[in-house]
């Protein structure tokens, strides 16, 4: 290629003249730029740059202020009055405000009518005031004009807030809700769930009962163009407030949910879920056979509501005492088994999912206090997916223990319709030989399989055989 | 080329190939498929149909030279390929967009003439990752930019929005509209009502431009801010005046727009001066506030607007954005009086405004 060629000619030819090569770029190519800039702040110091760039700040139509930085907060507020009074009237695509200083409210809402005002679609607050009681820090009100905003499709809220959505044309266009709840003060963020008629993404974040006067949530979702669902809560459960996920979602297709500890979330009415993923941490602190009971009801109940899944993945200790439903159209399952209920779940779930083809096990450690010595007992009736349906199953943190080689080996045997079966071993033990010769010694129910044996994954090293 | 070569030996071949020509002279063929995903080539080919051979080689945009276009048909020959993972074509953009400043922005303007979005969105980043964190000295010296914006200029943005000329004016103007309204409504029958102020409009300019000047509430130096408005008028300059102590440019700065003061001349569509400004919801008020005077107003429209006034003249300094916000809402409900730009309108309307203390 000439290239090269080129290129040496002309930077012969230009080296003398050192050109300005940007500011030749168009109007909207600066504005562009400057609107990947992290910080407005950033932007507006352009403008002394020189005369070509003295204007393209005001152009551009995203705007993220941030005090964090910034102890001075008489100098913060000033400078968003004026970038938003010397912007131009083009459009503010994007607002993102976050403020722990400001002290008059009221102007913010200034600051969110300019916004809304201009257009905005995407509106990111963060608003909390410490400046009473640390432990109740001034509440900030979402204006209603946010509600009605025509052109808002993304909004983001994480602060302590009040909402009061207005009854009717309550957010027109919003399609994606991130809020993010720590600590609550008041339950009127619970209304905003069930005011976004268009809404396809929600995420909801938190953390809850530290204090012994936070209010019990009960967050009723209602949307019905909800398609990804993510909850992610942790809870102190020291005062035993157990916040309420009720989910109606008819067209729900991605479901993500991270508790710490469990609470109780149901799924109403979702029969199209596609890629569920469950966590459910354990409560160190209470091995009651009460927490047991709670934690048997508020699984069955959950997990009742997302047996349409076609691709889930469970992590939960304790599952032992919950009634499982049925997963007709599970495809693929990815299981974290914890050493306090190992092969009892695993056997329910091959039980109740006839349609599975595919299987990932980890087999984790767990400090719950139960003994690690499990036997494997196999299952009456073969489960009907691993005579037929499933075909690929892989297991990673294999130990070689007694237990863990009865359960390869039966799913090994019993497995007619295999044909792969990867094993990634933790090989302090050195056991590559070990394993091959057992595996080796297997009957194996499908002829077509092929074992693949790894030792833990920074070691590409690998070994491989079939049948033959 | 060597690809231009082989099309002269082998006369068919499978693929389809697309003649571009850049101004620099080189007329060179290309593989369909990688050149298609440019959108203006797209385009070419498909609606004018050029680009099927060497005399009739699609041109291509000035900015687009030899070097760039290699490198832009580089990154179209990967990106064309469809079921490429993530994570591969976050390495390829990396690595891609590894060269000198000079010849990313040269790139930027190649793909922004050829509308490649993608590419300009990839240049566009990185160039804003040069830009960030850095003081405006060291911008310049990477781009070469000329430092030619005098001091003023330079120290235009400033800390103190409190002594913000115009919000004062507007202060002053709403607390006089008040009065005005008031005494309206006492001499509305009679021919007094109308106020004939045969000050010229260069007058009322440099009246309110100098009793912006002579205001107490500016910390810094008043004088000098004076003599800057008089002669600064006709310039670019802004209203304002830095403070006494500057910031370092790279903390909290603002700018206003420097054209608005070019409208401070006298004409008669200039209205309040303020009308030309750019800033909307300024616009708006001041239309409100002027569409109010020649409306017939009832006493319950009167007292909401006296009273929103009055809140504003009180507390303009610390929330306008929010009262303007309010008094836009109001005005919008109202019917807008446009001004026209006639002469004589203008002046009368300007008359009607009571300037004098």
């Amino acid at each position: 290629m000439d290239f090269n060629l080129v290129t040496g000619l002309m930077s012969e030819l230009e080296a003398k003249r050192v050109k300005d090569r940007i500011s030749a770029l168009p109007d909207a190519v600066l504005c562009h730029i400057l609107s990947f800039l992290d910080r407005t702040e950033d932007a507006v110091t352009t403008s002394v740059l020189s005369k070509r760039w003295k204007k393209i700040w005001a152009s551009v139509p995203s705007l993220v202020f941030c005090d964090e930085d910034n102890p001075d907060c008489v100098s913060f507020v000033r400078f968003v009055d004026n970038v938003l009074f010397f912007r131009n009237s083009t459009d503010i695509r994007k607002f993102h405000l976050q403020s722990c200083c400001v002290k008059d409210f009221a102007r913010i809402y200034g600051w969110i009518g300019t916004a809304i005002r201009r257009n905005v679609v995407e509106l990111d607050l963060s608003v909390e005031d410490f400046a009473g009681d640390d432990d109740h820090p001034r509440v900030f009100e979402l204006p209603e004009s946010v509600f009605t905003c025509k052109t808002l499709m993304v909004l983001g809220l994480s602060s302590n807030f009040i909402t009061n959505p207005p009854t009717s044309g309550c957010f027109p266009s919003l399609k994606s809700l991130n809020v993010q709840i720590d600590h609550p003060v008041n339950k009127s963020v619970e209304k905003l769930f069930s005011c976004c008629p268009v809404l396809e993404n929600l995420r909801i974040g938190g953390s809850h009962g530290m204090q012994r006067d936070d209010p019990i949530l009960n967050f009723n979702v209602s949307a019905p163009e909800l398609k990804t669902l993510r909850i992610y809560w942790s809870s102190c459960d020291v005062y035993e407030k157990c916040c309420k996920f009720h989910i109606n979602a008819p067209k729900l297709e991605n479901f993500h949910l991270w508790q710490d500890p469990p609470t109780d979330c149901f799924l109403e009415n979702s029969k199209t879920l596609v890629k569920v993923t469950i966590t459910l941490c354990d409560p160190l602190h209470d091995n009651s056979a009460e927490a047991d009971h709670r934690f048997a009801i508020r699984g069955t109940a959950l997990l009742a509501g997302i047996s349409s899944a076609r691709s889930l993945y469970l992590s939960a200790h304790r599952l032992k005492k919950c009634c499982l439903p049925t997963f007709d159209k599970l495809s693929r399952l990815e299981l974290i088994l914890y050493n306090c209920y190992y092969w009892e779940l695993l056997k329910e779930l091959l039980k109740r999912s006839p349609n599975l083809e595919r299987l990932v096990l980890e087999l984790n450690e767990c400090k719950c206090g139960e003994s690690s010595d499990h036997q494997w007992i196999p299952p009456r009736f073969v489960p009907s997916c691993l005579l037929s349906q499933l075909k690929t199953i892989s297991v990673r943190g294999f130990k070689g223990k007694v237990d863990e080689m009865d359960v390869a080996k039966y799913l090994l045997e019993n497995g007619e319709g295999l044909k792969k079966m990867t094993i990634y071993y933790n090989d302090h033990l050195c056991m590559k030989e070990e394993l091959h010769k057992q595996f080796s010694m297997f009957q194996w129910g499908s002829v077509t399989c092929q074992v693949e044996l790894f030792a833990d994954i920074r070691e590409a090293n690998c070994a491989s055989f079939g049948m033959f | 080329m060597s690809e231009g070569d082989m099309a002269v030996i082998k006369p068919k071949m499978l693929k389809s190939y697309i003649w571009l020509q850049t101004t620099d002279g080189s007329i060179q063929q290309v593989e369909q498929e990688v050149a298609m995903f440019c959108p203006l080539i797209c385009r070419e080919v498909l609606q004018k149909g050029m680009g099927s051979s060497k005399t009739h080689a699609i041109s291509l945009p000035e900015r687009v030279n030899t070097a760039m276009l290699s490198l832009i048909l580089d990154y179209c020959r990967f990106h064309q390929v469809l079921g490429r993972s993530n994570k591969e074509c976050k390495s390829f953009d990396e690595k891609f967009i590894r060269m000198d400043t000079q010849r990313l922005c040269e790139l930027t303007s190649a793909a922004d003439s050829l509308q490649l979005k993608p590419l300009v969105d990839l240049t566009s980043r990185a160039l804003a990752r040069i830009i960030e964190g850095k003081t405006p000295e060291e911008i310049r010296e990477i781009f070469h930019l000329p430092d030619d914006l005098t001091e003023e200029e330079k120290l235009e943005p400033l800390k103190n929005v409190t002594d913000d000329p115009r919000i004062r004016l507007l202060n002053r103007l709403y607390a006089r509209k008040r009065k005005e309204l008031k005494e309206r409504e006492k001499l509305k029958n009679t021919e007094n009502g109308e106020r004939n102020d045969d000050r010229s409009v260069d007058d009322l300019l440099s009246f309110i431009n100098g009793e912006i000047g002579d205001s107490k509430e500016i910390k810094s130096s008043k004088n000098k801010k004076k003599n800057r408005r008089r002669k600064d008028q006709q310039k670019n300059t802004c209203l304002y005046e830095a403070n006494g102590s500057h910031e370092e440019p790279k903390s909290l700065k603002f700018v206003c727009p420097s054209d608005e003061v070019n409208k401070f001349r006298p004409s008669p569509s200039l209205t309040l001066t303020l009308q030309d400004l750019e800033h909307d919801s300024l616009n708006d008020q001041l239309e409100f506030v002027d569409g109010d005077i020649d409306d017939e107003i009832d006493p319950a429209l009167k007292a909401q607007i006296d009273r929103e006034v009055e809140d504003f003249a009180r507390r303009l300094n610390s929330d306008w954005p929010q009262r303007m916000q309010e008094i836009l809402s109001l005005g919008q409900e109202r019917r807008r009086a446009q001004f026209s730009i006639n002469g004589n309108e203008s002046l009368r309307r300007y008359a009607s405004f009571n300037l004098q203390t």
